[in-house]
C-alpha cells in the first residue's frame, strides 16, 4: 500500500466509518470486543462551564527499562502523584524509582502477589504479560490511586491517567475495589485517557470524530459527549463514559471516565474544565500534566540508572566484557550504521 | 525560603571567570546593575556580582515551550476565556547572567575575578560590610550612595578629591540628573573648606539658584556665604559681582576657540593683528568703511563683514570692557580660586560662543597662573588647591574640529593634571568629544545616555571595563550613576544624592559660640 492508498484508506474511514461503537478487548472485563450501536452524529454535545476544581488529585506512573537480557529484564518504574489545592500545586510526590529485575518465573509470581494486594484476594487468572514493566507501572499507579483514595478528603476529586477499566493489565476487580472505596469516603473518581482505544464502526478513532464535529458544531466552548449511553455500559462499568472537550480553545478532545459516585457527572465534569485552562496544556486536567512530569523517567534518569546498574554489576564481580554484552543491543549498531 | 532568607536569591550553575549565571526564583525581583554575591565557603571567599542580563527559563524540555505557551494564552483572549498558568513558581525560573567584579578572600582583601566561584553556590543581596573595602577608595567627595539594581547600599561612593586633576567627565541626557549631579560635586568642594576650589560656568543660572520650584541651588549652600564667589555677567543683584574682562586680554585664541572660522577668515584675522596690535578688535568693530578695510588688508570685503559683526558683538557685551583703567576681574577669580574659593560664572544671557569666549579667557587665566606657580615657585605650587572648571557641553571646545593649539580646554585636558587643573565636562553627546582628549579623563560619571554611540564612545575611554553595562546605562533612571575612576576597583553604581536631600546633611561652619552668662559683668566693673 502506498502513501496515496493509506490516505485514502484514512480519509474513508472518517467519512463513512459505519454505524457502531466499540469499546477495545479486554476492557470492562471482557474478553472480547463491546459493541453498541450509535452514531457519532447522535450524540447530544453539551457545552460545560467549568467551576473552580476545589481539590484534585492526579497519579500517574513512569517505567524505563534498564537491561534486557531477553530470557530476563531489569525494570524500573514508579508512580508519582500531585495535589492541586486553592489553585495551587502543595503536594508533589515523586518517588525513587523502583526496580526489579524479572525472568518469565518471576513475573508470574509476582504478578500474583502484587495483584493479590490489589484486588483483595488472589486473581482468578494472571494477565498476559508480554511487556512486565508496563504491568509493573501500571500496577503501581493502581496502588497509588488506591492510596489516594484512602487519603482524600471527602469532596476530593482523584485523577487517574486512563480509563477507569483498568486495561488488559489489570483485572476489573481493581478499579472495581477503589471505585468502591472512593464512594464510601464521598470522593469523586475518574480518569482521563490520552489515547483512546473507543473506536466506531470499522475502526475509525470515536474521539477524533467527536471533536471535529464539535469544532464544526459548537466552535471554541469546553464541551462533553455522553458515549456510554447504551444500558450495557450502565451494567459492566464503574460510570460514564464521555469525550470531553475541556478548554474553548483546547486543540484535543480527551475521553473522559467519570465514576458514579458522590458529585453527578456533570459537576465533575464542570471541575475538570475549570483545572483544564493552564495555557501549557490547554484543555488537559493540568493536575494530570503535573503528575505526569512528576512520575516520567527522562531520557538523563535513565542514563544515570543505567549507569548506577553497570556499577552495581560491577560491584558484584561481573567482568565489564559481560556487562558490555549484556548491554548491547544490535538494533542500536544497525541504527548506527 | 525562611524569613531570614529573605535575601536569598538562587544558586549558581555557570559559566566562566568572565561570566557567572545563576539561577533565581520566578517571583525574585532582579535588576540589571544589581549587585549580589556568591558564597564560597569551602575557600572563605565571597564573590561579588554584577547582574547584566536577566532573562526567563523553564523545566521544559521543549525548547519552543515558551512560545507555545504564549500562543495557547493569546488563543484564549481571542476567545474571551483567559487562562491561568499554574504554579509558575514551580515551572518558570529566572536565569541573571552576572559580571564578576572580584572576590573578598578568606583576609578581608579584595580582589579581581580571576577563579570561579563554587559551582551551586548560594547568591545572596549583598550586605553593607560586603563592600567595606570600597570605603577607603572613595575618597573624600561622596556624590551619593552605592546603588543596587534600584536599591542603595549604606555605603557612601564618590571620588577622591585629588583625582579632579585628572578631568571629570558628567555624561547624560536631558533630565537625568546632570546638574543635580553637578551641584553635589561643586557643594563638596565647597564644604571641603578650600582644600579644593571649582570654577564652574553656569549658562542657566541653575547651579546657582537651583532652578525653577523649589530646587535649591549653591547660593543655599551651608559655606556659600564662606567660600562661594559669584560673578555675573550681565547687570547682577545682590550676591553676584559683574563679571568684567579687559578687552585687551581676549586673544585670538579664545575667539578660535569660541567661534567657527573659515581660513579665510583666520587670514583675516592675522593680518587685522599685524595691522592694529591689540586694538584689532575694536578698530574693525567701529570700521565705517570696511569696503576700504578689506582692500587695505587685502582680502573679501565679505569675509571682513562677519569679523566685524562678531567684533561689534563682543565689544557690545557689558562684561567686556574697553577702558584700561577698568581692570579686568579674571585676575580676581584666579586668586580667589588659588585661595581656594570656588567661584561660579552666571554666564545666561550670554549666546553659547560669548559664554566660552569668556570661559576661554578666565581658563586661560587659570592655567597660566598654575603653570607659572609650578614652573617657577614649586613651594607656592604646592600650597595651590586643586582647581578644577566645569563646563557645560563641553563638546563645543573638546570636538575634533577644535582641537587647535591656540584652544585651551584640550591644552586642560593634556597638561592640566601636572598644573593640578582638572576640566570637568559635562556633555549630553560624549560621542562629539574628540576620543583622545576623552581619554585623558580619569573620571566618568556616566548617567542615562539613550545613544548607542555615546555609549560606546565611554566604553573604549572609560577607566573600568563598561562592556557589558550597556543595557544598564540605556535603563539608568535619574539621578542613577554609573561612577568609573582610575582608582576604583569596578564601575561603581551610584544613586546620587538629591541635591536638596543633600544640603540637609551638611554641616555649614560653626556659629561663635553664645557668650558666658554674666562674661559681659566684669567688663562694666
Amino acid at each position: 500500500m502506498g502513501l496515496d492508498d493509506a490516505a485514502s484508506f484514512v480519509v474513508d474511514l472518517l467519512e463513512r466509518p459505519g454505524s457502531d461503537i466499540r469499546v477495545a478487548e479486554g476492557q470492562a472485563g471482557l474478553s472480547e470486543d463491546l459493541v453498541v450501536p450509535g452514531h457519532p452524529d447522535a450524540f447530544e454535545l453539551r457545552a460545560i462551564e467549568p467551576v473552580d476544581p476545589g481539590t484534585v488529585w492526579a497519579v500517574d506512573g513512569g517505567s524505563c527499562l534498564l537491561a534486557d537480557g531477553r530470557s530476563f529484564q531489569v525494570a524500573a518504574y514508579r508512580a508519582g502523584r500531585v495535589r492541586l489545592r486553592g489553585g495551587v500545586t502543595d503536594l508533589v510526590e515523586s518517588p525513587p524509582l523502583s526496580v526489579r529485575a524479572l525472568s518469565a518465573d518471576e513475573v508470574q509470581s509476582l504478578a500474583r502477589d502484587i495483584l493479590t494486594d490489589l484486588c483483595g484476594s488472589p486473581p482468578e487468572r494472571l494477565p498476559d504479560l508480554p511487556r512486565p514493566v508496563d504491568a509493573l507501572r501500571e500496577w503501581a499507579e493502581w496502588a497509588e490511586v488506591a492510596r489516594t483514595v484512602r487519603e482524600a478528603a471527602p469532596g476530593d476529586l482523584v485523577l487517574v491517567d486512563g480509563s477507569l477499566h483498568g486495561g488488559p493489565l489489570v483485572p476489573s476487580d481493581v478499579p472495581r475495589r477503589v471505585h468502591a472505596e472512593a464512594q464510601d469516603r464521598d470522593v469523586s473518581l475518574a480518569g482521563v485517557v490520552k489515547a483512546s482505544t473507543l473506536f466506531w464502526g470499522r475502526n475509525a478513532p470515536l474521539v477524533t470524530l467527536l471533536k471535529r464535529r464539535g469544532d464544526r458544531e459548537v466552535g471554541a466552548v469546553p464541551w462533553a459527549a455522553r458515549i456510554s449511553t447504551d444500558p450495557t455500559f450502565g451494567r459492566l462499568y464503574v460510570g460514564e463514559i464521555f469525550v470531553a472537550h475541556l478548554a474553548p480553545t483546547a486543540p484535543y478532545a480527551f475521553r473522559v471516565d467519570v465514576a458514579r459516585g458522590p458529585a453527578p457527572p456533570d459537576q465533575v465534569l464542570r471541575r475538570l474544565a475549570g483545572a483544564s485552562g493552564d495555557p501549557a496544556f490547554v484543555g488537559y486536567p493540568y493536575p494530570l500534566a503535573r503528575a505526569h512530569q512528576v512520575a516520567r523517567v527522562g531520557g538523563y534518569a535513565v542514563a544515570d540508572l543505567r549507569r548506577s546498574f553497570r556499577g552495581a554489576l560491577s560491584r558484584h564481580g561481573m567482568s565489564e566484557d559481560d556487562i558490555e554484552v549484556l548491554f548491547q543491543d544490535f538494533h542500536e549498531v544497525l541504527n548506527r550504521s | 525560603m525562611t524569613a531570614s532568607d529573605h535575601e536569598y536569591k538562587g544558586r549558581i550553575f555557570g559559566r566562566n571567570v568572565l561570566e557567572a549565571t545563576f539561577r533565581s526564583f520566578y517571583g525574585t525581583d532582579l535588576f540589571l546593575g544589581e549587585l549580589l554575591v556568591a558564597e564560597d565557603p569551602e575557600r572563605a571567599r565571597r564573590f561579588l556580582f554584577r547582574v547584566v542580563q536577566v532573562t526567563y527559563g523553564s523545566d521544559s524540555s521543549d525548547p519552543n515551550w515558551a512560545e507555545r505557551t504564549a500562543g495557547a494564552y493569546m488563543s484564549g483572549d481571542a476567545a474571551g476565556t483567559p487562562y491561568r498558568l499554574h504554579d509558575p513558581e514551580q515551572r518558570l525560573y529566572k536565569i541573571a547572567t552576572c559580571a564578576p567584579l572580584g572576590y573578598i578572600d578568606a583576609g578581608g582583601e579584595f580582589r579581581k575575578p580571576k577563579s570561579l566561584p563554587a559551582q551551586f553556590g548560594r547568591v545572596t543581596a549583598p550586605t553593607a560590610e560586603d563592600f567595606a573595602f570600597l570605603r577607603e577608595r572613595m575618597g573624600d567627595l561622596g556624590i551619593g550612595l552605592l546603588r543596587s539594581g534600584e536599591d542603595t547600599i549604606d555605603l557612601e561612593v564618590g571620588i577622591r578629591g585629588s583625582t579632579l586633576t585628572s578631568h571629570v567627565g558628567v555624561f547624560a541626557t536631558t533630565g537625568m540628573g546632570k546638574s543635580n549631579l553637578m551641584k553635589v560635586l561643586a557643594g563638596q568642594i565647597l564644604a571641603s573648606q578650600g582644600r579644593y576650589a571649582v570654577l564652574l560656568f553656569d549658562p542657566h543660572g541653575e547651579y546657582l539658584e537651583g532652578g525653577s520650584g523649589t530646587r535649591r541651588g549653591l547660593r543655599h549652600h551651608p559655606w556659600a556665604a564662606d567660600r562661594l564667589k559669584v560673578y555675573a555677567t550681565r547687570a547682577s543683584g545682590a550676591g553676584a559681582t559683574s563679571l568684567r574682562l579687559a578687552l585687551s586680554e581676549l586673544t585670538v585664541g579664545d575667539l578660535q576657540t569660541a567661534y567657527e572660522w573659515s581660513h579665510a577668515q583666520e587670514d583675516a584675522i592675522y593680518r587685522l593683528v599685524r595691522f592694529f596690535r591689540e586694538e584689532w578688535i575694536t578698530r574693525v568693530g567701529e570700521e565705517e568703511d570696511v569696503q576700504v578695510l578689506a582692500e587695505q588688508l587685502g582680502v573679501a570685503t565679505s569675509t571682513l563683514q562677519v569679523i566685524q559683526r562678531r567684533a561689534q558683538r563682543i565689544l557690545d557685551l557689558p562684561c567686556v570692557s574697553r577702558d584700561p583703567t577698568q581692570p579686568s576681574l579674571s585676575g580676581r577669580i584666579v586668586e580667589e580660586l588659588t585661595n581656594g574659593y570656588s567661584v561660579l560664572v552666571d554666564s545666561s544671557g550670554l549666546s553659547s560662543m560669548e559664554e566660552i569666549l569668556v570661559a576661554s579667557v578666565i581658563t586661560r587665566r587659570l592655567m597660566e597662573e598654575y603653570s607659572t606657580a609650578y614652573l617657577d615657585d614649586r613651594e607656592r605650587f604646592e600650597a595651590l588647591p586643586p582647581a578644577l572648571v566645569a563646563l557645560e557641553e563641553a563638546q563645543r571646545v573638546l570636538s575634533k574640529v577644535k582641537r587647535s593649539e591656540e584652544n585651551v580646554f584640550p591644552r586642560v585636558a593634556r597638561e592640566g593634571r601636572k598644573f593640578r587643573v582638572g576640566l570637568c565636562a559635562v556633555s549630553q553627546q560624549p560621542k562629539l568629544i574628540d576620543d583622545e582628549l576623552l581619554s585623558q579623563f580619569n573620571t566618568f560619571f556616566i548617567l542615562g545616555l539613550a545613544d548607542e554611540r555615546d555609549r560606546n564612545i565611554l566604553r573604549g575611554s572609560s577607566k573600568q571595563d563598561i562592556s557589558d553595562l550597556g543595557p544598564e546605562i540605556q535603563t539608568l533612571m535619574p539621578g542613577e550613576s554609573i561612577i568609573t575612576n582610575v582608582e576604583l576597583p569596578f564601575a561603581v553604581p551610584a544613586q546620587v544624592f538629591l541635591y536638596e536631600e543633600y544640603l540637609k546633611s551638611v554641616r555649614g561652619p560653626s556659629p561663635l559660640p553664645d557668650r558666658p552668662a554674666g562674661a559681659a559683668r566684669g567688663l562694666v566693673e
